[in-house]
C-alpha cells in the first residue's frame, strides 16, 4: 500500500514518542526513517527490527561534551545518539573545516546517511570509509552508500567530514537526490507488516476513548439541524 | 514626513487572534481571484442523481491546460447517524478532488474509498478529501419552496447560512492523499489552501444543483431555480473543532508568514495620505461590516455579547470618520483613523478597521496574498552559545517567563488525541486521566523550563555541546533558534492555562482561509460559513469577484 510523506513521518514520530523519545528526539529519529523510506532503504521496515531494542530505553547522551578523535558509541542506536552527535560534529567541522572521527560500535550506521544529508545543506560534505574501503559520500547532488552500510554491516570506520565536498568517482553507482522527489510524488511502500507494528506503537500515543473524553474532550454538543 | 508604525508586538496574544475577521489575503479570497484572472474553466462532467439527489457527480476544472477532477457522491443518511464530530461514520455526502480525468476504472476505486473518508485509502493523484452533512431543515425547506414554483425567504437563509455543511476538509497527505510539498510542485495549486477552497467552492456549487434537482424531482412541472440574489447569501458551512490548534503550534513558520503579508500590507497603507473618494469608500465598507454584524445569527452568549460590543465601537467609530470626512483632513494620514480604534475600540472593531483599509489598495495585498508559504524546516544552530540562547530567551518569550505554573490554574489543560479517530480534544489534568500523553504544545512551560535549567550550566558552551549532553532539549531548542527572525511565530500566551478559550485559535486559522458568519456551539468548536456572498461561477466577473466581504441579505440587489 502507499502512503504519503506525511504519513510516514507522522507515523514514525508518534512510534517514537511511543517508544519514550522526547520532544525533538522523536522528530529527529521520525526524519531518519522517513528519509530512508522515501530513498527505498526500507525505513520503516527497519525501525521495526529495532523497536525492542529501544523501547523505553531511550539513551541518546552522551558523557563527554569534548571533540575526541574515537567515539566508541557501544552499539547504541544511532536513532538515539546520532541528531546530537551529527549536530556536536557539524559545529566543529565549520570551526576547523575539516575533521576525521574514528567511529567504533556503531550498530547502525545507516542511520548517520540522513543526518549527514541534513548537514550537506549547510555545506558540510562527508566520507565514511575504513581500510580504503570507500562505505558512503554525500556530495551536493548525489550520495553513494555501500551496501554494507545498507546493511547496517560495517561497526567500525571513520567519518570524514568537510567544508569542501568529497568527489564521487564515475564508476561508482551513485543515487540521485531527485529519487526524494520522485517517491514523495508517487507515495511511499513501506513494508506493509512493519507499517502495522509501527502504527501499534504510534497507538501508544492516544488517550483511550472514555465516556467523559467523548462528552467533554472536543466540546460537546452536536446540533444536528 | 515622519512615518508612522502601528504597534504588532502583542498581535499574536489569543484574545487579538480570536478577534481576525476576513480579508483580501484570506485564501477564499485569493483563490477566487485567480479563478476569474487565469480563466481556470469548470464545467460538470457527470450529474448521475436519482429523484432523492443520491448518486455521482463530477466536475472537470481546466487550468492552463491541465484538468483536475472534483468527484461529489451523495448518499441516503439516517438522521441518527449525522454527526459534525470527527468520530462520526457516514455523511450525506463525500468528495476528493483528483490530479487528472476520471476514467470508469478510477471512479469505480475513489467510490469504494471517498465515502469512507479517514477509513478509505487515497492515493498521491488525490490532493483533497472532504464529506459535508446536509443542513436538513434548510434544505428540506428550500426544496418545498422550489418544488412549488416559490424562492425561499432570505431571512430564513441568513438564520442558517448554508445548504451542506462540511466537517472536514483534509489535504496535504492526510490518509493517502498528495503532500503539500507534491500538489505545490506538480499541480496549479501552489499556495497553501487553494486546492481546498476551489473544492469547497465547488461544493457550495453541487449544494445549489443538488437542491434545485431534488425540487424539479418533486415536482417537474412547477419547480424553479434559486433567483440569483438569494443563492448568492448561501455559503458552504463548515464546522471546525479543535484540530487548528495544534496546527498553528506546529506550523510557526507558515503562521508567521500569514501574519507577515497581513502587517507588511497595513504597513504600506497606513502612511498614505487620506483623499476624498477613498474615505467615502472606507466609510461605505464599515458600514457594510456593520450590518452584516447586525444580521449574523448565533445564539452563543459569548459571541453575542463579542458582537453587540463590536456593533457599538464600530458605530463610535463610524461617527469619528463621517466626523472627519465633513471638516479638512488634508494632512491626515491612514494611520490616525487607525490608531483612534487602538485607543478606543474592541479588538474586533480594530480588525474590521484594519481589513477594511486594505480593500481600498487591492494592488498593494495581491502580490502578497500569492506568497503564503514559506519553508517549514527547524534547524539547530550548533554554535550558538547558552548565553547567546539565554538571551535570545529572555528577548523573545518574555510572554512565556511572566507565566507562574506554580499555580494550578497556569497548567490545567492538557491537549491530546483520542484513540478514538484521532479525534484532538482538551482534558483537564487535576481531573482526567491521559496527561502523560499529552502533546508537546505548551509551549510557555518548555521554554520557562529550558530557561530555568540552563541557569545552572555552563553559558559558554555551545548548544551542541550541550544537547550531546542533554538531548531532551533538542525540541525546544531547535524551536527557539529557528524562530528568532519570526515575530508573528508564536501564540503568544499559555495555552495550558484554565482561562484558554481554544477558539480563539481556531478563529484565527477560519480567518485566513476566509470563513465568516461565526457561531461557536462551545469553546472548543464552532460552526463558520465560508464564501458566502461570493458569486457563483455563472455570474462571476471582474466586478464582484472581490467585493463580497462581509456580505449581507441586501448586497446582491
Amino acid at each position: 500500500m502507499s502512503y504519503s510523506y506525511y504519513e510516514v513521518y507522522t507515523n514514525a514520530q508518534r512510534a517514537f514518542s511511543g517508544l519514550g523519545f522526547p520532544y525533538g528526539a522523536d522528530e529527529d529519529a521520525a526524519y531518519i526513517i522517513s528519509w530512508l523510506e522515501a530513498f527505498e532503504l526500507e525505513g520503516i521496515h527497519l525501525f521495526y527490527n529495532i523497536q525492542k531494542k529501544i523501547d523505553s530505553n531511550f539513551n541518546g547522551a552522551l558523557e563527554n561534551n569534548k571533540l575526541t578523535n574515537k567515539i566508541n558509541l557501544e552499539k547504541r542506536s544511532c536513532l538515539m545518539i546520532g541528531p546530537g552527535l551529527i549536530d556536536f560534529l557539524n559545529f566543529h567541522t565549520l570551526k576547523n573545516n575539516k575533521i576525521n572521527i574514528e567511529f567504533q560500535n556503531c550498530s547502525d550506521p545507516l542511520f548517520l546517511i540522513p543526518l549527514l544529508y541534513r548537514a550537506v545543506k549547510k555545506n558540510i560534505f562527508s566520507k565514511i570509509i575504513n581500510h580504503n574501503k570507500i562505505y558512503a559520500i554525500l556530495g551536493k547532488n548525489q550520495i553513494f552508500i555501500h551496501n554494507d552500510i545498507k546493511n547496517n554491516d560495517c561497526a567500525n570506520f571513520f567519518l570524514k567530514l568537510s567544508t569542501n565536498e568529497y568527489q564521487i568517482s564515475k564508476e561508482i553507482k551513485s543515487l540521485d537526490y531527485n529519487l526524494l522527489n520522485k517517491n514523495i510524488s508517487n507515495g511511499l511502500n513501506p513494508n506493509q507488516s512493519s507499517w502495522d507494528k509501527i502504527s501499534d506503537l504510534a497507538f501508544r500515543t492516544f488517550v483511550p476513548e472514555s465516556e467523559e473524553s467523548r462528552e467533554k474532550g472536543a466540546g460537546g454538543g452536536d446540533a444536528n439541524d | 514626513m515622519l512615518q508612522q508604525s502601528l504597534n504588532f508586538s502583542d498581535i499574536m496574544t489569543l484574545d487579538k487572534m480570536g478577534s481576525r475577521y476576513p480579508s483580501r489575503l484570506s485564501f477564499s479570497r485569493s483563490m477566487l481571484r485567480r479563478l476569474l484572472f487565469d480563466n481556470w474553466k469548470i464545467s460538470k462532467s457527470k450529474f448521475d442523481l436519482d429523484d432523492n439527489g443520491y448518486g455521482t457527480a463530477v466536475y472537470e476544472i481546466t487550468i492552463n491546460q491541465n484538468i483536475y477532477s472534483l468527484v461529489c457522491f451523495s448518499q441516503h443518511l439516517d438522521n441518527a447517524d449525522r454527526s459534525d464530530r470527527v468520530i462520526a461514520e457516514k455523511w450525506d455526502t463525500a468528495y476528493s478532488l483528483i490530479n487528472g480525468k476520471l476514467d470508469d476504472q478510477e471512479l469505480d476505486r475513489l467510490k469504494k474509498n471517498v465515502p469512507l473518508q479517514e477509513s478509505g485509502r487515497n492515493s498521491s493523484k488525490e490532493l483533497i478529501l472532504s464529506r459535508a452533512n446536509k443542513s436538513v431543515r434548510l434544505f428540506e425547506y428550500v426544496a418545498n419552496c422550489l418544488s412549488n414554483g416559490l424562492q425561499p425567504d432570505i431571512n430564513e437563509i441568513n438564520k442558517v447560512g448554508y445548504l451542506l455543511r462540511t466537517t472536514a476538509v483534509y489535504g496535504s497527505g492526510k490518509f493517502g492523499l498528495s503532500d503539500f510539498a507534491n500538489t505545490k510542485e506538480v499541480t496549479d495549486f501552489n499556495q497553501p489552501f487553494r486546492a481546498e477552497m476551489l473544492s469547497v467552492y465547488i461544493i457550495r456549487e453541487f449544494s445549489v444543483e443538488l437542491v434545485e434537482h431534488v425540487a424539479k424531482k418533486q415536482n417537474p412541472s412547477k419547480a424553479v431555480k434559486l433567483e440569483d440574489k438569494i443563492k448568492q447569501h448561501l455559503g458552504i458551512g463548515n464546522s471546525t473543532g479543535l484540530g487548528m490548534a495544534p496546527f498553528i503550534i506546529k506550523h510557526p513558520k507558515l503562521i508567521n508568514k500569514w501574519m507577515n503579508q497581513y502587517t507588511e500590507s497595513l504597513n504600506k497603507i497606513i502612511n498614505k495620505n487620506i483623499v476624498s473618494e477613498k474615505l467615502s469608500s472606507y466609510i461605505q465598507l464599515l458600514e457594510k461590516a456593520l450590518l452584516y454584524l447586525k444580521e449574523v445569527t448565533t445564539f452563543d452568549e459569548y459571541q453575542i455579547t463579542k458582537n453587540t460590543k463590536t456593533v457599538e465601537d464600530l458605530k463610535i467609530y463610524i461617527n469619528h470618520i463621517i466626523k472627519i470626512e465633513n471638516s479638512t483632513f488634508n494632512n491626515l494620514t491612514w494611520i490616525d483613523l487607525i490608531k483612534f480604534t487602538t485607543s478606543n475600540s474592541n479588538y474586533d472593531t480594530q480588525e474590521i478597521a484594519r481589513v477594511q483599509l486594505l480593500e481600498l489598495y487591492p494592488e498593494i495585498s495581491e502580490n502578497l496574498a500569492e506568497d503564503m508559504s514559506d519553508v517549514e524546516e527547524m534547524k539547530i544552530n550548533e554554535s550558538q552559545t547558552l548565553r547567546e540562547l539565554n538571551s535570545l530567551i529572555e528577548k523573545d518569550y518574555q510572554w512565556a517567563l511572566e507565566v507562574d505554573f506554580s499555580k494550578k490554574d497556569n497548567d490545567y489543560l492538557f491537549w491530546y488525541i483520542s484513540a478514538a479517530k484521532l479525534e484532538p480534544r482538551l482534558g483537564e489534568r487535576y481531573n482526567e486521566e491521559g496527561s502523560e500523553l499529552e502533546q508537546n504544545l505548551g509551549v510557555a512551560k518548555m521554554v520557562q523550563n529550558l530557561h530555568l535549567i540552563i541557569q545552572k550550566e555552563d553559558l559558554d558552551l555551545s548548544v551542541s555541546e550541550y544537547l550531546i549532553l542533554k538531548p531532551e532539549f533538542r525540541g525546544i531548542i531547535r524551536r527557539i533558534q529557528s524562530l528568532e527572525q519570526y515575530p508573528f511565530a508564536e501564540v503568544q500566551d499559555n495555552i495550558l492555562s484554565k482561562e484558554t478559550i481554544p477558539i480563539n485559535m481556531l478563529r484565527f486559522k477560519l480567518s485566513f482561509f476566509g470563513a465568516n458568519r461565526y457561531d461557536p456551539k462551545s469553546d472548543r468548536w464552532l460552526r463558520v460559513s465560508f464564501f458566502s456572498g461570493a458569486p457563483f461561477l455563472s455570474n462571476l466577473n471582474e466586478q464582484n469577484v472581490d467585493s463580497w466581504g462581509f456580505a449581507t441579505m441586501n448586497s446582491y440587489n
